[in-house]
């Protein structure tokens, strides 16, 4: 860090010394003229003026040059190093904090914010600077102007028997420089918000537009183009406004006046000096040229005072982000002797989404306690909304419970960390998710450092073995973009292979497919059974074989228990599940044969 | 470094198709658009243009005050001409500032409003689009025909305007030189080769280094959406270090890239400088020559104006030179805007449409034929009947035309012949309006709005109170799990419903199709993402709700064909059978081939290795399974990736719509070189596979 500040300032300084390089062609020029009107011949001193001129360029654009590249390669190692840094604390955040934001504007926050950030480093605040330090050696140049012999006595001030001299270029530039600075200031202050607004405003219509042409069908089939347009017409009247508005403040930029005010006083005030005779023609050129030379920073001082300060916006938009605060913890001495293969117990539990102060009304899970038997079983059924999934959820401990507890093997969750528990605890959700990788890396995502032979073996328990070779290049094969797209089933046969080769002490399994051709079935079910042996393994199912063979099914009804046993114990005894069973596909024909065959018995 | 642009979306999503596409209209006649535009703003722009002449005049007359007080106190020495000339430069300071002021004020009231009137126009006109223009075209492209397309347009309005006031400017300080001395006229040109270097490295390096740089940080913006997208995953499996360690590899690319690219943008400003300077050195070295000797052209003053003019020759000449590619880009702009504003909807009321009456009602198709792209018919001579409050289940493989039944009902097309009657009214006699009012469909891939879950429902029926909508949603048994998300009914939909199951979106678009209460009902396989529990929930429902209500149902279980009063199977665009479940499996034909491929085994039956032989044989003849987007509706959302959202699609041939394949085609004979050569690559396989199986069917005909 401290070097980075050293390396920032050495180029800091290299740009401000370049500066320096651009200012001093006016004094050049103001010594030529003075050479000419001295000899009125071209001498070589007025030669020398010319040749000092290039030479002056040249050694700017090298220092310039160094120190522009010392710069860019600071802050563009800033900006990688924040990407990543941002990217990586979102990843460790817990699913609270994924589920509270859009990933579209986390997104936003680390490409776009990041990169202002960055903007109002380089180029806003290395052109600022060098924008001040030409002010500045201005400055110095015309104060030191007050110090030619008869200037200070020119004008004075006759207080009593004192004569106050005035050094007119020094109150020209001590009285005008800092009232320069602070109107540019003032002049960003008030844009900024606006400019904001309308880039805000800005990503509302693109996203309400893309919104509608996405869902045009949508919008056709209940016939509300009419209600579209007359909503896209207002936030877009909206932004009109929010533009004019914009372009009326930044119309006058302020400082720019207050910069002519200075020439002209400037210019008054030497050529009266001239025409006394205290300062030659050459001066007065020097300070115009000077002056004049300033007025190139109208153009870029306010842009860059705009980004600048809009930086600060976005840097505490990420440091907001990064501030959020995380309700899960991990524990502080975890407890690594934990029997995986043990029960697992809810000890009444509670759950709901979102954070504490939040204050979300609505359980997930109510006051649920149930033991699940080590290395049974398990079928998870009911209807939306029943907390199938938030079960699953709880035991990755990709949350923690509001209430109760949650114990494997006798020790409560909250004391594991949850890299350990997501190691024993696999997972094969609803909506499999691949990445853009080759079949063998998705496999592998399971566990690092799987082996080949492990991710083959893993590939052909869950079935997929088949389709896999069968694609032009196997296991290495891309899937997604520039790659193979997959259907339904044979992702779902990805995941429990990925799932295999994590090799998990508990299962998760959310298995509720829709429907699928008889082969795609029969193979599922194949890598089911694969998948499940030798494990505890909890499934949300609609499968009628699945409930039968459970060692126990759990019926979940808006977060609340409603009964748990074993299939035909549950029909028999409980009226909800006879209910949801009946309405399984093939289930009146199943309890058909059982009535009848009760019959005959 | 005006390059980097004002806040806001840089570019925004081009795409691939809109980017390198040629123009299709002179030059001329875009230019006639723009002004056409800009008519509306006649008074206004008028006014700018005085402005910014007088303004622009102004601006070279204030050096030559400072230089005729240089001579006056160097040869005169008075002070009434000294106070004088200060008043006038003050004066012509302050008009100057105030002049530009107003101009750039009243311009950008004007552009606003340009902006604005030009995206509404579009707007519209892409709303009333036909459908077979979305279905070719991505959303995201669609998008920035509205938005950076206008921007676009408006920048270059904003710069041809700036044009006139640069050209004014550099014609004004060449003629001043040129009364001065032609000498001095000639030596500023000493400055137009080194502009033309920087334009010209900025035209061929610098856009292939920016090109660069953007894809390479698009890359890590794709990577960070992918990641955010899988967190769960990435979580579940403990896998976030390696996740991480391949973001720093494509960061440290972007990194690279990037550094490129600011390099150049750095060594631009020393660039010009320098080159600035060496022209002021040469002015006075030839302004200094003219100024010596015993009768001397030039006076100090002038020496001061001639070093002054340099710069009123370099930046405007630099601007107009760099102008060229920002006209370019905006003409096209133009030209993008003008397709969509002169295409017709084909779709569209006929002259003398009526409403659809209140008992026009069943579904009834005549002799109809319709194809997406021509000679490839989709449905064959397709007739059928169904009668008011009837429920007909559609079967068949992919393929088989049954979605698009579901689309010519609704007159999202209309059929190449034959007719579609709702009772006995043809489709295309109804004013869309009143037949869109009467029907509603519930479409395959569940859409919501990025709104609160209470607007997406209210949707179906703006009138409905939040009481009504939750009393729908408790008959419907969708209450249950909307109270326990966060917010309840105010949760938002992020991207287009991540924070909700599969199912749960369904049971969304459900509830605002029953809140539209429509009179005939169109499922396209709406509840096939349902989980079977859930699904039969909705079923009864539905049974409560649309009793009697004439509805087609594209059907994906087995129970929802059970329930149906007569099933059409459909078989490559013929209606080969039509019956009740039971009459069809008796049949032995079509439906039972199909029963047992799809339906049979959602019970609880044993599926043997056979069945599962010839259900893979059947399938495999059909095309399968649909195969699904990888990272579906995330990677859509991305404006900065609507290239690989492209190349997504390319990967899954099959859910390219035939449309937007038929185009790419074309554009592959007539244009390869606007495709990216690994795009062209997958196009060619793409539509040599659709070749080669039409070659095998034909093949197995004979």
């Amino acid at each position: 860090m401290t070097r980075n500040k050293a390396v920032a300032t050495v180029g800091l300084t290299l740009t401000m010394v370049s500066t320096l390089l651009t200012v001093f062609p006016a004094v050049f020029i103001g010594l030529a003229a003075r050479e000419i009107q001295n000899t009125a011949a071209m001498t070589a001193q007025f030669v020398n003026y010319v040749w000092l001129i290039i030479i002056f360029g040249l050694l700017y654009m090298g220092l310039f040059f160094v120190g522009g590249w010392v710069w860019a390669t600071l802050t563009l190692r800033w900006e990688r190093d924040a990407r990543q840094d941002f990217f990586e604390a979102l990843q460790v955040n817990s699913m609270t904090f994924h589920d509270e934001f859009d990933s579209k504007r986390l997104l936003a926050v680390a490409m776009q914010d990041i990169q202002w950030v960055r903007f109002s480093l380089n180029p806003a605040l290395r052109n600022i600077a060098t924008g001040l330090a030409s002010f500045f050696i201005t400055a110095l140049l015309l104060i030191q102007m007050d110090w030619l012999p008869g200037l200070s006595t020119m004008l004075t001030i006759q207080i009593g028997s004192y004569a106050i001299p005035i050094y007119g270029f020094t109150i020209i530039m001590l009285l005008g420089f800092p009232i320069y600075l602070i109107f540019s200031y003032r002049y960003a202050n008030a844009i900024e918000p606006v400019r904001r607004n309308r880039s805000e405003n800005m990503e509302a219509l693109t996203s309400i537009t893309q919104g509608v042409f996405q869902g045009i069908e949508v919008v056709r089939a209940f016939d509300a183009e009419e209600f579209e347009i007359k909503k896209f017409h207002d936030i877009s009247k909206s932004q009109e406004s929010l533009t004019a508005k914009e372009g009326k403040l930044s119309a006058f930029y302020l400082p720019a006046l207050i910069l002519a005010g200075m020439t002209t006083v400037a210019f008054a005030y030497a050529g009266y000096a001239v025409i006394n005779g205290i300062m030659d023609v050459s001066q007065l050129i020097i300070i115009l040229g000077l002056l004049t030379a300033l007025q190139g920073l109208n153009f870029q001082f306010p842009m860059m005072l705009l980004i600048l300060r809009g930086g600060f916006v976005n840097a505490q938009r990420i440091v907001d982000f990064l501030n959020w605060e995380d309700p899960m913890t991990e524990p502080e001495e975890e407890v690594l002797d934990v029997d995986w293969t043990g029960d697992v117990v809810f000890d009444n539990v509670s759950f709901r989404y979102g954070r504490e102060e939040n204050n979300n009304p609505h359980y997930a899970i109510r006051n649920l306690s149930i033991t699940i038997p080590g290395g049974s079983r398990v079928a998870l059924i009911g209807g939306p909304g029943a907390g199938k999934s938030s079960l699953l959820k709880l035991l990755l401990r990709l949350y923690d419970p509001t209430e109760g507890e949650i114990r494997v093997g006798g020790v409560n969750l909250r004391n594991v960390s949850t890299k350990s528990v997501r190691d024993v605890v696999g997972l094969v959700e609803q909506d499999i998710f691949l990445f853009r990788m080759t079949i063998r890396e998705n496999i592998a995502f399971g566990r690092s450092g799987a082996s080949d032979e492990e991710i083959i073996s893993a590939a052909k328990r869950a079935q997929a073995d088949e389709f896999i070779v069968e694609m032009p290049e196997g296991y290495d094969s891309m899937i997604g973009e520039r790659g193979m797209t997959l259907s339904g089933g044979q992702r779902q046969r990805l995941a429990i292979a990925r799932a295999m080769v994590q090799n998990p002490k508990i299962l998760l399994l959310d298995d509720s497919v829709s429907a699928v051709d008889a082969q795609t079935e029969y193979l599922m079910r194949k890598a089911l059974d694969e998948v499940m042996k030798d494990r505890t393994s909890i499934t949300v199912t609609q499968r009628l074989r699945t409930l039968m063979e459970s060692d126990m099914v759990i019926i979940l009804d808006k977060g609340h228990l409603v009964a748990s046993g074993r299939h035909e114990d549950l029909l028999r005894e409980s009226e909800h599940y006879r209910r949801v069973f009946e309405r399984l596909p093939g289930a009146q024909e199943l309890l058909a044969t059982i009535s009848k065959r009760g019959g005959v018995a | 470094m005006g390059m980097h642009g004002p806040m806001g979306p840089r570019g925004g999503p081009r795409g691939l198709m809109g980017k390198k596409e040629k123009r299709s209209r002179p030059i001329r006649v875009l230019l006639g658009r723009m002004v056409h535009y800009l008519g509306n703003f006649k008074r206004i722009v008028i006014i700018g243009a005085i402005l910014s002449l007088v303004a622009t005049i102004v601006g070279v007359i204030i050096p030559l005050v400072l230089r005729d007080g240089i001579n006056s106190v160097n040869l005169v020495g008075s002070f009434n001409i000294l106070l004088s000339l200060t008043i006038l430069f003050l004066a012509l300071s302050v008009v100057s500032w105030v002049m530009g002021g107003v101009n750039t004020w009243i311009m950008s009231i004007a552009q606003a409003g340009l902006v604005q009137s030009v995206q509404e126009d579009v707007y519209k006109h892409l709303v009333a689009a036909d459908l077979s223009y979305h279905k070719a075209e991505q959303a995201g492209n669609v998008t920035s025909r509205v938005t950076s397309d206008a921007t676009n347009l408006s920048t270059g309005i904003q710069v041809l305007i700036n044009f006139a006031s640069q050209a004014l400017t550099l014609g004004a300080s060449f003629i001043l030189l040129w009364l001065m001395s032609p000498y001095l006229a000639l030596t500023s040109l000493v400055v137009v080769p080194g502009i033309l270097f920087i334009a010209g490295l900025f035209g061929t390096v610098g856009q292939r280094i920016m090109l660069a740089s953007q894809r390479a940080s698009g890359e890590v913006s794709g990577q960070i959406a992918e990641n955010l997208g899988g967190i769960h995953v990435a979580k579940a499996f403990n896998r976030e270090t390696e996740l991480a360690e391949h973001m720093m590899s494509l960061n440290q690319k972007a990194y690279k890239y990037g550094f490129r690219f600011m390099i150049l943008m750095t060594s631009m400003q020393p660039l010009m400088m320098s080159i600035g300077q060496f022209a002021v050195a040469a002015m006075l070295f030839v302004a200094g020559s003219l100024a010596v000797g015993v009768l001397p052209v030039l006076s100090l003053g002038d020496i001061f104006l001639a070093v002054s003019l340099v710069r009123g020759i370099m930046f405007p000449l630099l601007g107009l030179s760099m102008m060229a590619t920002q006209v370019q880009s905006s003409l096209a702009a133009m030209d993008r805007v003008t397709d969509v504003l002169e295409s017709k909807a084909a779709i569209v009321d006929a002259s003398g449409a009526v409403p659809l009456r209140e008992e026009s009602d069943g579904i009834y198709f005549k002799n109809v034929v319709f194809e997406y792209i021509k000679d490839t018919p989709v449905l064959k001579n397709v007739t059928f009947s169904i009668n008011p409050g009837e429920t007909v289940a559609i079967v068949g493989h992919t393929g088989a035309g049954k979605t698009t039944i579901a689309a010519l009902v609704n007159r999202f097309y209309d059929p190449l012949q034959g007719g579609i009657f709702i009772g006995d009214q043809n489709i295309r006699d109804v004013q869309l309006h009143s037949l869109r009012h009467a029907m509603s469909l519930i479409p395959q891939e569940p859409y919501l709005f990025d709104d609160t879950i209470m607007e997406n429902i209210r949707y179906g029926n703006v009138d409905a109170t939040d009481d009504e909508i939750i009393e729908l949603c408790k008959i419907i048994g969708a209450n249950e799990f909307i109270e326990v998300l966060a917010n309840g009914y105010h949760t938002q939909i992020i991207q287009s419903g991540k924070n909700l199951s599969a199912g749960q979106r369904q049971m969304v678009t459900i509830a605002r199709t029953m809140l539209a209460n429509p009179k005939i009902l169109i499922l396209d396989e709406a509840t096939s993402r349902l989980d079977a529990y859930s699904e039969s929930l909705v079923q009864d429902a539905q049974e409560l709700l649309f009793n009697n209500r004439t509805t087609i149902v594209i059907a994906h279980r087995l129970t929802t064909i059970a329930n149906a009063s007569r099933v059409l199977v459909f078989d490559h665009g013929v209606l080969v059978e039509q019956g009740t479940h039971e009459e069809l499996l008796a049949k032995d034909g079509v439906f039972k081939s199909l029963y047992e491929t799809y339906y049979a085994h959602q019970g609880l039956e044993e599926i043997t290795e056979e069945v599962a032989e010839v259900a893979k044989a059947v399938v495999t003849e059909h095309g399968g399974e649909k195969p699904e987007p990888l990272v579906p509706s995330m990677v859509m959302g991305m404006g900065s990736m609507a290239m690989s959202a492209m190349s997504e699609m390319m990967g899954s041939h099959e859910n390219i719509p035939p449309e937007m394949l038929e185009k790419l085609r074309v554009r592959l004979e007539n244009d390869p070189d606007s495709i990216p050569p690994q795009m062209r690559e997958m196009l060619q396989k793409v539509l040599g596979n659709t070749k080669s199986t039409k070659g095998s069917e034909s093949g197995a005909g004979k």
